[in-house]
């Protein structure tokens, strides 16, 4: 099986180990994983603020890297549900577009869908003794309608022990440009975030998507508390994944 | 549409250094947020449930002329009056008009969102009309001289100690804090208000084309009070607020009552289908409904016209985290939450309301949780980028999206770009975290750390390392 | 003047909809039916079982019995509740439960809703009882509604206006929910329809003091129902 990474901005500039655990963790199941260079980012802070013509740009761009491209594989619920949801509408007045708009749709998939329901993953084989909470971003579960997948992964991890997160539906303050036009706003919504992470007394938080990881994992910082933050692909991989 | 003293920002602020409001706003969202998951998992097909009613709205509004048509012929076929309310003023004249011609002294009402609007309260009060509102939640804001900070709860933003204050002064005695105390005391009170009032003012939850009703909802029984007492009735209707038939009527009321507070129903439901009938000796002898478009056609026929869907439930309030910290006050306009956010700049214009847009991190919440499925948090992005087209956004931010839009869509300008960062913003940093940045970067350090960008990007690594090792 | 402000209005509507003036339009049959399942392969008897349980939940006692019983039921309610007044519709209904005779043996003080009586005297004595007793139309087994069509003899304060509120309900009048109730409500426009129509589900209650719930801040605080046994 042939996949492509889309890497996402945020996981290339800031976070690319993540980009390398999600290669690792395909490979380990026998994906052969290309990286289109020509990518760049999917569009979605230009879109979220409104500029909907640069949007198209960076769209057009995601489109044409990966035109040759069977499957595409993202560690980004909120980039995945950015080209699934709002791609096709982006280029309503543009026919030609907007089927390659679908198309590019079509064969996207965030990194867990991936591995259950493309690759079945019924045996994971890592190791990770922690104890985890994890986080829903918005985008990944309302958007794609991605909540159980993750879990399911990771309940299969050995000696890691998952508690549920109270309010797990409640965004953490993200919202990409939100975070910082309205941040008084989203500072309460990630203290409030963080004091729910902490009634689990969990050690590590997990996610799937680096936007909302950035925020909470930053305030976590700007707090000074221990609580290590981590995408699903680095618990696959640095638990030793096969 | 609002007089509200202070700027966007500065409203946020205030509600935000709000200690009543930080207890008062998790605990009254979590109690009806609750109420309303628990109704849809009793009902367990409520996607059937929101499509249809979403079906049964979108229809209305396509065809809104000619329900209105049939509504108010309906109408006046039962003995009723009809008065359509273009803008905000032509409503206070109607209203206040009638109060003249009935020389009236008192007027109660019952809660109504577009009473709000046209702040008929006011103008009743410069007329030397004594006016009062029998919500009990709405009393007490009448009393704190405040405006509803919630759809459905108005008063949440209120103590019971605040309450007791307040009562206990009108009482002339020292009231408990107990709730049944200060119930019965409104009881009382309201009672008597009730049984002196010249008119009734109600809104209109739905209006019922086919038999010319006005629905009305209530747990607390003001609006039957408000409807039957005094002898003239004025229902106040903003003009998408009506279904075909009763058997639309089903639907949405089933929704409204289920998405607000959970309830399968209201206590009551009552529809007012004319003024009293000749054999009858209680309800108004003379029903007068007004229909208000104050901004809204405008709405009709745009991106934004599935926002007239609305059925006032109040719960994209109750699942929003923006609302969850900043309350209804925030928002500044009649309507808060995210349908506030969505509705307000259309009925107010973007110069007064440049910011609610913004005032959401677009994470859909609220669109998953409304019973008619307006795309709310899609239309704030439609919103924003209305904004963006009629050029409303700040210099610095369209040059930034500029840059964006070409570095995105040309990629050495892109890679080159990953390349710096690292070094670029490496005398920001200290120890791999910046903790203070420049511009828009400002926002979000002022609040958590920014790692410093990675010395090798992603794409980098692919370069040297990543990939030759495919198999 | 007045019908040129209306067609302005919906000339308006129609021009920002982009299409001409529509008129008498009628609603699409809706395939969908959502609510079958509550209720499709319930038995009558299930649907009474229904209703007396979600009353249950509202604070709202059923008493379900024969007419000969009715009597002894009512002296129940007049006990609970402390009764030593009452207001009650003229309705052949109740009267055929005898109802004056046996308020008068329980030496209640009581009064019928009669639309021949002073129209202001009714409404202060009404305001000042114990209790409103109305025999309902239907009953919504969903929700434990009870739905009044009111007028004349009928009087809507009745149920609202006193503190306590005692209903009387047919068996035979349970329908599973409002979709029945409102069905039978539309086929009854065509032949006019009262001035007035409630749907009442339990006693007023309020939240609006910290979400703490209220029993009785408007309408009654205490409601009680009589079922009448099909015979």
């Amino acid at each position: 099986m042939k996949v492509s990474l889309f890497i996402t901005c945020l996981a290339d500039v800031f976070y690319p180990k993540v980009g390398m655990n999600v290669v690792e963790v395909l490979r380990s199941y026998g994906v052969e994983v290309d990286f289109p260079q020509d990518q760049t980012c999917c569009g979605q802070p230009a879109f979220n603020s409104g500029y909907h013509k640069e949007a198209r740009e960076s769209a057009r761009q995601l489109i044409k890297a990966f035109a040759d491209s069977p499957m595409v594989v993202t560690p980004s619920g909120s980039c995945a549900s950015m080209i699934r949801h709002y791609y096709p509408d982006l280029f309503k007045d543009e026919p030609e577009w907007k089927e390659r708009a679908i198309e590019l749709a079509d064969k996207t998939y965030e990194f867990s869908e991936f591995l259950v329901h493309v690759l079945k993953v019924e045996d994971i084989e890592a190791k990770f003794p922690a104890h985890a909470t994890y986080h829903h971003s918005c985008h990944m579960s309302r958007g794609l309608g991605l909540k159980g997948e993750p879990i399911k992964l990771l309940g299969q991890v050995e000696d890691l022990e998952m508690e549920d997160l109270p309010y797990c539906n409640d965004c953490c303050g993200f919202g990409g440009t939100f975070a910082a036009k309205m941040s008084d706003i989203s500072e309460k919504m990630v203290d409030e975030k963080i004091k729910n992470i902490e009634t689990t007394g969990a050690d590590v938080l997990i996610g799937s998507d680096m936007g909302c990881l950035m925020n909470i994992g930053g305030r976590l910082r700007r707090l000074g508390k221990e609580v290590r933050v981590m995408h699903v692909a680095e618990v696959l991989a640095e638990g030793g994944q096969k | 549409m609002s007089a509200h003293p202070l700027i966007f920002n500065e409203r946020v602020d205030k509600a935000l250094a709000d200690p009543i409001l930080k207890k008062a706003l998790p605990l009254t969202q979590d109690r009806l947020r609750g109420g309303r998951i628990n109704a849809a998992e009793q009902l367990g097909n409520v996607e059937e449930w929101r499509e249809l009613a979403s079906q049964i709205r979108s229809h209305t509004i396509a065809n809104l002329d000619s329900y209105l048509e049939e509504l108010v012929t309906n109408v006046r076929k039962n003995g009723g009056h009809v008065h359509f309310a273009a803008t905000s003023d032509d409503a206070v004249e109607i209203i206040t008009g009638i109060a003249k011609e009935k020389n009236a002294k008192s007027v109660v009402k019952s809660k109504s969102m577009v009473s709000e609007e046209v702040h008929i309260n006011k103008h009743l009060e410069d007329m030397g009309i004594k006016v009062v509102e029998s919500d009990l939640g709405e009393y007490i804001i009448q009393l704190a001289n405040e405006t509803p900070s919630h759809l459905i709860a108005p008063a949440i933003h209120k103590t019971r100690e605040q309450v007791r204050e307040m009562f206990s002064k009108v009482a002339g005695r020292q009231l408990s804090d107990e709730t049944t105390e200060l119930t019965a005391f409104a009881r009382e009170k309201l009672r008597q208000e009730f049984l002196q009032a010249d008119i009734g003012i109600s809104g209109c939850n739905f209006a019922v084309a086919e038999s010319g009703s006005v629905v009305l909802v209530s747990n607390e029984g003001n609006a039957r009070l408000t409807t039957t007492v005094p002898k003239v009735h004025i229902a106040m209707m903003g003009m998408e607020r009506i279904v075909p038939t009763w058997n639309e009527l089903d639907m949405v009321v089933s929704m409204l009552t289920r998405s607000a507070t959970g309830q399968k129903i209201s206590v009551y439901v009552t529809g007012i289908n004319s003024p009293r009938q000749s054999e009858d000796s209680d309800g108004p002898e003379e029903f007068h409904l007004v229909i208000l478009d104050n901004g809204r056609s405008n709405i009709l026929g745009t991106a934004y016209q599935e926002a007239l869907n609305c059925i006032r439930c109040g719960a994209c309030l109750n699942v929003c985290p923006v609302y969850r910290h900043i309350g209804g006050h925030a928002y500044g306009g009649v309507y808060s939450g995210p349908i506030g956010a969505v509705l307000t700049p259309l009925l107010g214009g973007y110069e007064e309301w440049l910011e609610l847009p913004y005032a959401s991190s677009l994470c859909g919440a609220c669109s998953e949780a409304c019973p008619v499925k307006i795309p709310l948090h899609d239309l704030l992005i439609e919103h924003r980028k209305d904004e963006v087209e009629m050029g409303l956004t700040p210099f610095s931010e369209k040059m930034a999206f500029k840059g964006f839009g070409f570095a995105t869509s040309h990629p050495s300008v892109y890679e080159t770009a990953v390349k710096l960062a690292h070094s670029g913003m490496g005398f920001l940093a200290k120890d791999g975290v910046i903790s203070k940045g420049p511009g828009m970067l400002g926002g979000w350090t002022d609040v958590r750390d920014l790692p410093q960008p990675a010395k090798q990007s992603f794409r980098e690594w692919w370069k040297k390392e990543g990939k030759g090792r495919n198999q | 003047m007045d019908l040129k402000k209306q067609e302005d209005f919906l000339n308006n509507i129609a021009s920002k909809l982009g299409r001409p003036r529509r008129s008498g339009v009628e609603p699409p049959k809706w395939e969908s039916k959502p609510y079958l399942h509550l209720y499709e392969g319930k038995s009558h008897e299930e649907l009474i079982e229904d209703f007396i349980t979600n009353l249950g939940q509202l604070n709202t006692k059923v008493d379900r019995i024969s007419r000969d019983q009715f009597a002894a039921s009512l002296g129940n309610v007049i006990q609970d509740f402390e009764v030593r007044s009452t207001v009650y519709w003229d309705d052949e209904a109740l009267d055929s439960l005898c109802l004056s005779d046996v308020l008068e043996k329980n030496q209640i003080d009581a009064f019928r809703w009669d639309p021949n009586e002073n129209e202001e005297e009714m409404k202060q004595r009404t305001a000042h009882v114990d209790l409103g007793i109305v025999f309902a139309d239907l009953g919504l087994a969903e929700t434990g509604t009870v739905v009044l069509f009111n007028g004349g003899g009928r009087g809507r304060l009745v149920s609202l206006l006193p503190p306590k509120f005692l209903c009387i309900l047919s068996e035979k009048d349970i329908v599973p929910r409002l979709t029945q109730a409102v069905q039978k409500v539309h086929e009854r426009v065509s032949e006019g329809l009262p001035a007035c129509i409630n749907f009442i589900t339990g006693p007023s209650r309020t939240g609006d003091i910290e979400m703490d719930l209220a029993f009785g801040v408007h309408g009654p605080g205490k409601v009680h129902v009589i079922l009448l046994k099909d015979e």
